[in-house]
């Protein structure tokens, strides 16, 4: 709970709108955590206010966004309050000419893709939920299924505001589309989730709007096949997607269609019409590719978007291409359902797991999943996983390269511990 | 300048012996400047180690005898970033220079920094397969050098900058200790501490392994030439392309007096020394369709004013432009004793009326001012001839560099697209950035270096409050210019 003089300081520095007392509610994957208090800065002033505060008071907050993503990474070790950024949203640049935005953190990626598809563009971000914020996807780095056409989120921003644990408000990078001014901190700040500071406002580098969005679907007959189907995809000038589906969801995206196959590919082309239709075509001559019945691209992003339960564990991995079809099989050897962006060299394995079970049942896919990391000399995160599971346990793995660096960059940046405490590696 | 501390340089000669330590002043000289020849510091050592535990030796040799160090790729960078402050080591990596791996089938490398950009290249042309960062300096300029400046170069408009093709690197800290960042696959969940490295000028630590992406060749290659009446008629035709949503490989602007001096030179390609600038369109992708994309650029530069339009009908006519393209630099080095090459960025929408602002400025303090650059990207280079050694003249160049930086700030751009702060522009960081901004750039530093001793007095400004709020830094700001 938050003592009574914390609140006043909280309220003095937010106006009294900014403090909202509610119901305490648990923390996802850590019930036991009692929140009742919702700090929502209306700007970059009050949110610089409000994190000194925090500091100066020993107190420290989980940040949130849309909340669609709250639940990835460690439980965060304390939690006086939830910082939102809801109030700090607004496009309030969108340069038609440049193909560039500058967003507020808060702003949803949905409504910066409407306002910029009038303008001819679109953000280069996907992210599973239509909740999710453009400040909360960059402090995840969340990847969706358009990878190819869109690269990782860190390609996207061109220069952040942050606020950083000590409360100063800073700048980083710039408006324009190639820059070497300076340390690229923004690179730093993306992917950490939100443990080295808030992002307040970015800009952001569109791409042009593609004037046709096609999905098909390709049967292949097995992880080595889909490899090389993958990479005959990502040559083509429109592809911007390239997933590649095992059985256990053949029948979500094709609704039993082709169940013969032993995988799948889930293809997106985007582009100039013409070029969609040609594209098109080759698919279908080469690969068999036909439309699917359903978009290809939504379904991944549901199955992404699936919130952590007791019944299932989601990891994300990262794998060399040519280690692909092993690593693929092994997991689904192991029983998970694998969603793949070989060119991205990034696969998703969901372990269903027996909801009474304990933890011996889930030894055979941890066991699976350092099997999938030797082979693919990558590195792994675990998304989703029972409370159960998620005990003592620190899901980016046991051992962070560079821990040392690690841990100084959290006390330079974030010194008092203010922000998402030990929601990173390594207790960070 | 005194010489290395007998200490200091028995302690660096028993790491790397005796012929791998240069330390005698004329032998020195080489190292006194990079490719900003009129900023110069001379190190007190320089040292040639052979691999990663010899530098870490090296560091901690400097560490105990408090020595700063820099390192130093083929000192071909702009900005003076291996500027060697007094009483400094170099470490120069040119003979980390091994291929240790390439994996075709994973489109990976793994190089040593002392790798020359264009061999690595070369290397793996016969997988289908090119580093796609491709500075202008690429025959002699080194991966090290590359991953320190985050070097781009003119085909990173598609294929974006360094930043984009380092997936892991090994660094020797200003420790001493070895750490590895990153991962094979490009992707680590965590802090993104290679994205935070690339870039940083050397001053978070020395690099001794990158592994880099390899991306396939394009299968076609169209290049086309557009002659335009002035230069900014030609960057308002980029716009026009930009806007159309094509994705070029490239598009370079070079202008009429930048031609000239290709033209005398041997990099000599048949540019149309009658046209006021020329505009390089490169389109790469499937053969099929890059007929009809060119088709269109053709009618996007005819309805921008193009005079006519020339195609490269083979890849020999193509490599012709691209080498006078890359080789202007070295042309307009002809034209006087020195050049400084400047490196901001601008809006593309900017680009036509900074563009006028900055040959203005030129001819106000008459300058032999021209301009060829990443014109997609909106990365102006104005280019100035001139002789450092008459007094008068170096101050207007100085004097003009400070307005062009000005202007392209003013225009919502930054003061560095590719070459980096080094020691050029640290005192211009104010221009862009204020106190707290640069205090969290110096919180990534301190991460690193605590001490700043590796690479000091580059990025940071030197003004007072830097000094103040950082007393560390002090002893080692003190670069020394013969200007």
């Amino acid at each position: 709970m938050i003592a009574s003089a914390d609140l006043r300081a909280l309220r003095e520095a937010l106006g009294a709108h900014g403090l909202h007392e509610h119901e305490t509610g648990g923390y996802p994957g850590l019930a036991s955590t009692k929140i009742g208090v919702t700090l929502t800065p209306s700007d970059g002033a009050a949110l610089g206010r409000v994190v000194e505060v925090l500091g100066a008071r020993g107190l420290a907050v989980v940040i949130r966004g849309g909340g669609s993503k709250l639940w990835l990474g460690n439980p965060p070790r304390r939690v006086s309050a939830i910082l939102s950024t809801a109030g700090l949203v607004g496009v309030d640049t969108l340069d038609a000419d440049e193909g560039v935005a500058h967003v507020g953190a808060g702003t949803t990626v949905s409504e910066l893709r409407s306002l910029a598809e009038k303008a001819g563009w679109e953000p280069a971000l996907d992210p599973a939920s239509p909740r999710a914020t453009v400040g909360g996807v960059l402090a995840t780095g969340e990847i969706g299924p358009r990878c190819l056409r869109f690269g990782r989120p860190r390609d996207s921003v061109l220069g952040l505001e942050v606020v950083l644990g000590s409360g100063e408000r800073t700048r980083c990078g710039g408006r324009v589309v190639k820059n070497v001014t300076g340390y690229d901190l923004a690179k730093l700040y993306t992917g950490s989730l939100g443990t080295l500071g808030v992002i307040e406002g970015a800009w952001l580098r569109l791409k042009p709007r593609a004037e046709r969005v096609l999905g098909l679907l390709a049967p292949v007959a097995d992880s080595a096949a889909a490899l090389t189907a993958c990479a005959r995809v990502a040559r083509l000038s429109s592809a911007s997607c390239a997933a590649v589906v095992d059985r256990s969801l053949l029948g979500v995206v094709a609704e039993g269609a082709r169940a013969t196959a032993g995988v799948a590919l889930v293809i997106e082309l985007a582009g100039e019409a013409s070029l969609v239709e040609r594209e098109a075509g080759w698919l279908a001559a080469e690969l068999g590719a036909e439309p699917g019945k359903q978009d290809g691209a939504r379904v991944l992003r549901a199955w992404h978007a699936e919130p952590p339960a007791a019944s299932f564990l989601r990891v994300r991995l990262s794998c060399r291409r040519s280690a692909f079809p092993r690593t693929f099989e092994i997991l689904r050897r192991a029983g998970a359902g694998v969603v793949a962006y070989p060119e991205s060299c990034l696969l998703w394995a969901r372990f269903p797991l027996d909801p009474e079970a304990d933890e011996a049942a889930a030894a055979r896919p941890l066991r699976a999943v350092r099997e999938a990391l030797r082979e693919g000399a990558g590195s792994a995160l675990m998304e989703a996983l029972p409370e159960w599971l998620a005990q003592g346990r620190d899901v980016f793995g046991d051992a962070p390269a560079a821990p040392l660096l690690l841990r100084a960059l959290k006390a330079k940046f974030d010194p008092s511990g203010v922000l998402n405490p030990g929601r990173f590696a390594a207790g960070i | 300048m005194a010489g290395a501390p007998a200490r200091l340089l028995a302690a660096l000669e028993a790491v790397v012996g005796a012929d791998s330590c240069i330390s005698s002043p004329e032998h020195l000289l080489v190292y006194e400047c990079d490719g900003l020849t009129h900023h110069r510091g001379r190190p007190a050592a320089v040292v040639l180690p052979r691999d990663k535990t010899e530098v870490s030796r090296v560091v901690r040799a400097c560490r105990a005898a408090g020595a700063p160090f820099v390192p130093r790729g083929a000192g071909t960078g702009l900005s003076g970033g291996a500027l060697a402050p007094e009483g400094s080591v170099v470490i120069e990596c040119s003979r980390l220079n091994r291929i240790l791996e390439i994996d075709p089938e994973d489109r990976v490398a793994v190089v040593q920094p002392g790798v020359v950009n264009a061999d690595l290249s070369k290397a793996v042309a016969r997988f289908g397969l090119h580093f796609a960062p491709d500075p202008s300096s690429q025959l002699a300029c080194t991966i090290g050098g590359n991953v320190a400046e985050n070097s781009g170069g003119p085909h990173t408009l598609k294929y974006g900058t360094t930043t984009q093709h380092v997936l892991a690197l090994e660094l020797v800290l200003p420790d001493g200790e070895i750490a590895r960042l990153g991962s094979r696959t490009g992707w680590d969940f965590g802090y993104d501490l290679v994205g935070a490295v690339v870039g940083s000028e050397g001053t978070l630590g020395i690099v001794t392994e990158a592994t880099v992406r390899l991306t396939p060749l394009p299968e076609a290659v169209e290049t086309l030439l557009a002659i335009f009446p002035d230069v900014v008629s030609a960057c308002r035709a980029v716009g026009e392309v930009i806007r159309s949503g094509l994705v070029p490989a490239a598009l370079e602007i070079v202008d009429r007096k930048t031609i000239e001096a290709i033209e005398a030179s041997v990099y000599a390609a048949g540019l149309p020394t009658d046209a006021g600038a020329v505009l390089i369109v490169e389109l790469d992708g499937a053969p099929g369709l890059l007929a009809e994309q060119m088709q269109r650029v053709r009618e996007l530069v005819a309805a921008g004013h193009a005079m006519r339009v020339e195609v490269a009908r083979d890849a020999a006519e193509r490599q012709r432009l691209w080498r006078a393209r890359k080789g202007a630099f070295g042309a307009l080095g002809r034209l006087a004793p020195d050049l400084y090459v400047h490196d901001a960025v601008v809006p593309r929408p900017k680009l036509p009326e900074v563009l006028e602002r900055i040959l203005a400025i030129g001819e106000r303090y008459g300058l032999r001012l021209s301009n060829v650059f990443h014109a997609g990207d909106g990365n102006l280079h104005p280019n100035i001839s001139f002789d450092r050694r008459d007094p008068d003249e170096l101050g207007r160049v100085l004097a003009a560099g400070e307005e062009i930086l000005r202007v392209c700030v003013e225009a919502g751009g930054v003061i560095s697209g590719e070459h980096g702060i080094g020691t050029e522009k640290r005192d211009f960081m104010g221009l862009l950035f204020g106190k707290a901004d640069l205090d969290a750039m110096r919180r990534l530093r301190d991460a690193f270096d605590p001490e700043h001793v590796c690479n000091p007095g580059k990025i940071f400004p030197t003004t007072r409050f830097c000094v103040e709020s950082n007393p560390k830094a002090r002893g080692y700001d003190r670069v020394s210019f013969d200007a």
